[in-house]
């Protein structure tokens, strides 16, 4: 398969995918770019042990949240150089641009990605895995490396801690 | 939370745009500064050592030269 018909085959799979982490149209166009650019110099290395699809999610999973990581850096850095420390620990909101999402419930999914982004990594992708993309413990227990056990016992984690954090916003 | 998760899993699949493939094959064409650098040095490189090479080449032809056009009256008879 040539790269034009590899691309044309997972570009929706991972372009939906990074919106799911950054929720902005921009980011995800560029985490594409970023995770296509890399794939088309890995391919040789894929040694075929895990389903392909396998191996792209871990390879957009890693790119996702390392940009995310980087945008928060930055945003920290504008911030704290410009304006103040306490100011970006409370300004760590996204900008919500995300084509998937109905109007009417826009409000209530920007509402739930604020507190998504205050999860831990892990938790993060088994929501997104589980829960956005529709993926089952299994295909998820092999993208994130780990047995079908720790992902429920993850996901079970991941989910009261958001429950902690919606409520904790809901007070405010 | 059940209600959570079921207004997440409403979010639609998207088309993922057709710029991003441009984009993706300018990138994979594009040559870096470092890489040009490389092969303009390497180039240098083998330059030098074509001439250092031809060179010591002529001085060992000279020298062999010299050794062939000596006076007759130099060479010893047994």
């Amino acid at each position: 398969m040539g790269f034009k018909a590899f691309y044309f085959k997972y570009k929706d799979l991972v372009y939906n995918l990074a919106l799911n982490y950054t929720a902005n149209i921009e980011d995800a166009q560029e985490i594409t770019q970023d995770v296509f650019l890399t794939l088309f110099k890995k391919i040789d290395h894929f040694r075929g042990e895990s389903k392909i699809e396998t191996w792209i999610y871990k390879i957009a999973i890693n790119k996702s949240l390392d940009y995310l990581k980087l945008k928060k850096q930055k945003k920290r850095k504008f911030l704290y150089n410009f304006l103040s420390i306490e100011r970006a620990s409370n300004n760590d909101l996204i900008n919500f641009n995300h084509p998937g999402v109905q109007l009417e419930s826009k409000e209530k999914i920007n509402e739930i990605y604020k507190c998504i982004n205050k999860l831990p990594d892990s938790y993060k992708t088994v929501i997104i895995l589980l829960k956005i993309e529709n993926r089952s413990y299994k295909e998820v227990s092999s993208i994130m490396g780990l047995s079908v056990k720790a992902i429920e016992s993850l996901f079970n984690r991941a989910k009261n801690k958001l429950e902690f954090f919606l409520k904790k916003e809901n007070e405010h | 939370m059940k209600d959570t998760f079921e207004i997440l899993s409403s979010i639609n699949r998207v088309s993922a745009p057709d710029n991003i493939y441009e984009r993706i094959i300018t990138k994979t064409n594009y040559i870096s500064s470092s890489m040009i650098y490389s092969l303009v040095a390497t180039i240098f490189l083998l330059i030098s050592l074509n001439l250092f090479v031809y060179n010591q080449s002529n001085n060992d032809n000279f020298s062999a030269n010299s050794i062939i056009q000596l006076p007759i009256t130099a060479l010893y008879y047994e």
